[in-house]
């Protein structure tokens, strides 16, 4: 059994040290370097180092992941506008976290969102918000009840769009959220078990908590359902006209050749919905690959602008 | 004056240049929250200026460093920065050799098998590791 | 929770010889690179997760666990021998383990060091292994407000390693502070302090301020003050008795409180995310030290300082597993790394894990058991071996121990702006070490500052901005008064104390 594993271990080693046969005609000369916009360790990084080892799998080719963590992706994006377009470099970040920073200070960045030739998303993250399963709230509308009468909810989040939506909510509602922030969705997750907040932003991680019984849904941020709990609504179903959808994608410094460009989606497209990907994002966000193409990713990153600068406004900063 | 009173006077230098003429350029003002962006910088500048103007009349000390030492330190730290900026231009595999082999010699080495090994294997050595063996890119 | 035939079944998948070479492997490599001055087992840990790709889960995650245990033992061995830490934990045990060198005995401090991090880091296990589930609990019940209680109360305890000069040790951990608040603030992620530079962003790298100031410092200013004349780096006198060279168990047990403190303050910092093991190791030092009755021996060669450090360092590992296997928050960048390889190995942390992967999590534990053993008997071989490449001259130990900080920054922070951070922080060192500023507190400052900051916002806000509702939080205000305590008892008399001793020098 031991042995056996090892030895199919060996093999696939062997076929990975092969070139396999190419998916078009372009080839990078040389390796690619895949820079990863947050740090080592993090949903992101694993994403990334599980697409790059698709890739390599299927194409041949060396793609070497690099950690360039910082404001969202902020900091590595700043570095790739600058690098050379012969598709040896890629980038991987999440939407919303770059177009709140476009809009916000867009001025000091020194890049647009039209900077970049875009290749692909992985996965749109299944952003809620949850409460625990004994709280007496089950909407939005019952939480703002409940933050008024008790002199302002505590609800944990970790991203900017998170708090954009919750400060639109106090603007019209007068709720009085008291929003506190936290670096990752596990630690809203123990703040909420730990009995510290009355409700929390989930981005994926709540969802095993859901299902074991010890969080509740109050409702998703996504502008449709989600798989995984048809029966809770959208905050746009509740009456509150806000939505966000953060895509994690790939791009590639502004003017890449056609052919590179079709090669590398063709490649990153492989590998996002090989079966290896869509296990792990099942483990990883508790749902499934969705890749909207090359066209779709621009179309998310340069339409989206406008939907953020009027969240923006509607929070009032 | 003593050296050690110069240079608490230069931290307190830092300390209210900071406060007023760098953090308002540096940090942005934002128009929510109860701990803002410049609160813990504020409070740690204002902290430091404090410590440092208490030290001006408390200081009794005085550590003269040998001015011979402080040349060789920031001579040789020149050096490593010329190194660094050279790996960016050339590559780590010319420029640290070289790097190793000045070092070795300024210590006084002279023995040509130290500085076979500690000069040219060890360096390339290392650049092989990294870049043959796992895969990643030195500059 | 579950059933002891899963839990049989598990520890033996652990004993399978596959498994115990891999994880001899791991213990090896670790301790390896933990050596090398500049690296860190973070690194080796991200480097090495896509070679575990190929591996059956048990072996991957074996692996990896033996390579994060190995860094432990192995950062201590530079710091010993030549006072440059492979580890930023290990510069606590530089305060005594350096001395012991210079005295002649560089194998009994090593071997101290490793016997203390082996007893630590087996408790912390054990710990994890027996109770993990009640102190998930208590992890829940340290909230924001708690955490910001415990930080002062690291502040305060470390303040007892601040030297003769209070102003030099307030001016070191506020400019730590203030370093640390460079990039995007944690509560409205703002930029703060670029100046133009985007790799900022994220603030100044951890390891290139780490490495930089106490590392490069020490190298550079030992390279400034040589005289000519070729040494060995280290000079092991030949004719040693075995007393100088040998932990006897009478030595052992005379240290057994200090251990087990450490390896309480360890596990109690490994449960609490994001304070981290460096802490952990300069809490203890420092209490060890305040607790003696002859705290003035301490940072001259005292073996109880290894003690202390070494077992508190490495009793974080495993209880900080607790949160990270229930809650999958990880207590430190090497814990963030192995959630990423839990991950792709099909290991999902959370309130599941256990009932769905208790087989795996069990072969985790007997992984990390066997990773203790490998790193006891492989440290006694290495030590020796380290030990004697270090009697090679200092002149090619130096040059290369600078052309490897290079690469290890290089390597983890991804670029050369790292490495022009790292050297910008030597000088500091430098600067801070001639006038006896405390360069260790700037560094812990430094590390604490992030989660500081992030908790105080968070208390704020839970507290609705009036103190007064800390009434809500009584862990908090014990915490809180017990830091007001050690300020004075540990960083303010001894203070005093030493300045009046010699009101001349001070240090």
């Amino acid at each position: 059994m031991k042995i056996t594993r090892i030895l199919k271990a060996t093999a696939c080693a062997i076929a990975v040290a092969m070139p396999g046969a190419a998916l078009a005609d372009w080839q990078p000369d040389g390796p690619i370097t895949l820079q990863v916009g947050f740090g080592a360790g993090g949903s992101t990084d694993t994403l990334a180092r599980a697409v790059a080892a698709e890739m390599e799998d299927a194409t041949g080719w060396d793609v070497i992941v690099e950690n360039k963590p910082g404001g969202g992706g902020i900091a590595m994006f700043s570095q790739l506008v600058g690098k050379r377009p012969d598709g040896r470099t890629l980038g991987m970040g999440v939407t919303i976290p770059t177009l709140i920073n476009l809009a916000e200070r867009g001025e000091t960045l020194p890049f647009k969102a039209d900077s970049f030739d875009y290749l692909a998303t992985v996965v749109v993250a299944p952003l809620a918000v949850v409460a625990p399963a004994d709280a007496p709230y089950d909407t939005i509308e019952e939480l703002v009840d409940y933050s008024k009468e008790n002199g302002g909810a505590l609800v944990g989040f970790d991203g900017g769009e998170m708090r954009l939506m919750m400060q639109a909510i106090n603007n019209t509602e007068d709720a009085g959220f008291e929003l506190v922030s936290y670096q990752s969705g596990a630690e809203i997750i123990q703040g909420l078990l730990g009995g510290q907040l009355q409700a929390g932003w989930g981005a994926g991680a709540h969802i095993q908590y859901v299902d074991s019984g010890d969080l509740k849904m109050l409702a998703v941020a996504t502008q449709t359902r989600q798989d995984y709990s048809s029966e809770t609504t959208s905050f746009i179903e509740q009456g509150f006209p806000y939505s966000a959808e953060p895509y994690f994608y790939f791009a590639a410094p502004k003017g890449l050749e056609p052919e590179a460009r079709e090669a590398l989606a063709a490649a990153l497209d492989a590998a996002i919905t090989s079966e290896a990907l869509t296990q792990l994002v099942g483990n990883v966000m508790q749902t499934t690959p969705t890749n909207l193409g090359a066209e779709g990713t621009e179309a998310k990153l340069v339409n989206g602008l406008t939907e953020i600068t009027s969240l923006i406004e509607a929070a009032g900063n | 004056m003593s050296f050690e009173r110069i240079v608490t006077g230069g931290i307190l230098v830092f300390g209210l240049t900071f406060l007023f003429l760098v953090l308002p350029q540096q940090v942005e003002t934002v128009s929510f929250g109860r701990v803002i962006p410049a609160t813990l910088p504020t409070a740690l500048l204002w902290i430091i200026a404090g410590a440092a103007a208490v030290q001006m009349v408390t200081l009794k000390d005085d550590t003269a460093p040998d001015a011979m030492v402080v040349i060789k330190a920031a001579g040789l730290l020149a050096l490593m920065v010329a190194a660094v900026w050279s790996m960016g231009r050339l590559s780590f595999e010319y420029v640290a050799p070289v790097l190793a082999l000045i070092l070795m010699l300024f210590m006084g080495e002279r023995r040509w098998y130290w500085l076979l090994l500690g000069g040219i294997a060890i360096p390339l050595g290392v650049w092989l590791l990294v870049e043959r063996v796992l895969d990643r890119t030195l500059a | 929770m579950v059933d002891l035939a899963t839990i049989l079944a598990g520890l033996g998948d652990a004993l399978t010889l596959t498994n115990i070479l891999f994880v001899l492997s791991g213990v090896v490599l670790g301790q390896f690179v933990g050596a090398m001055p500049g690296s860190s087992q973070e690194m080796t840990i991200a480097i090495a997760i896509p070679f575990t790709l190929v591996l059956t889960p048990l072996s991957a995650i074996g692996f990896l666990i033996g390579v994060n245990k190995g860094g432990l033992v192995g950062g201590a061995i530079p710091a010993i021998l030549i006072n440059m830490p492979g580890t930023p934990d290990a510069s606590a045990t530089a305060l005594d383990g350096h001395p012991m060198t210079q005295k002649g005995k560089p194998l009994k401090a090593l071997k101290m060091a490793l016997y203390s991090s082996v007893t630590g880091d087996t408790f912390s296990d054990l710990v994890l292994i027996t109770v993990a589930a009640p102190l998930a609990v208590v992890a829940l019940k340290m909230g924001p407000v708690e955490i910001f209680a415990l930080i002062i109360m690291a502040f305060a305890l470390i303040s007892g390693l601040i030297g003769a000069s209070v102003t030099k040790g307030i001016i070191a951990t506020a400019f730590g502070l203030l370093i640390s608040t460079v990039g995007l603030d944690p509560e409205h992620s703002t930029p703060r302090f670029l100046f133009g530079f985007p790799d900022l962003y994220s603030g100044f790298p951890i390891s290139s301020v780490a490495i930089g100031s106490l590392a490069v410092s020490v190298i550079i200013a030992r390279l400034a003050t040589m005289s000519g004349g070729m040494r060995p780096a280290l000079h092991i006198p030949r004719d040693q008795t075995p007393d100088q060279k040998r932990v006897s168990l009478a030595e052992y047990l005379a240290c057994r409180f200090v251990l087990m403190r450490g390896a309480l303050i360890g596990v109690g910092i490994g449960i609490v995310p994001g304070i981290g093991s460096t802490a952990a190791a300069f809490m203890s030092y420092a209490s060890t030290k305040q607790a003696a009755k002859d705290p003035e021996s301490f940072g001259k060669g005292d073996i109880r300082g290894i003690a202390a450090t070494e077992s508190a360092n490495s009793a974080v590992g495993g209880a900080s597993l607790i949160p990270l296997l229930t809650l999958g928050i990880p207590g430190s960048v090497s814990a963030a790394l192995l959630i990423g390889a839990f991950l792709i190995h099909g290991l999902q942390p959370g309130p599941l894990l256990f009932e769905q992967q208790g087989r795996l999590v069990y072969g985790l534990f007997g992984a990390m058991l066997i990773a203790n053993a490998c790193n006891l008997v492989f440290g006694l071989v290495g030590l020796r071996l380290w030990a004697r490449l270090i009697t090679a001259p200092e002149s090619i130990v130096f040059a290369s121990g600078l052309v490897l900080c290079i690469v290890g920054v290089y390597l983890s922070t991804g670029g050369l702006f790292g490495v022009y951070v790292m050297l910008i922080f030597a000088a500091l060192g430098m600067g801070m070490n001639a006038l006896n500023y405390p360069v260790v507190i700037f560094v812990i400052a430094y590390f604490l500052g992030p989660r500081f900051e992030l908790s105080l916002g968070q208390t704020a806000t839970i507290l609705r901005g009036d103190v007064t509702n800390l009434v809500n939080h009584p862990v908090a205000i014990v915490l809180l008064l017990m830091s007001a305590f050690s300020v004075y008892w540990l960083g303010i008399r001894p203070a005093r104390a030493a300045r009046e001793e010699s009101p001349k020098t001070g240090g």
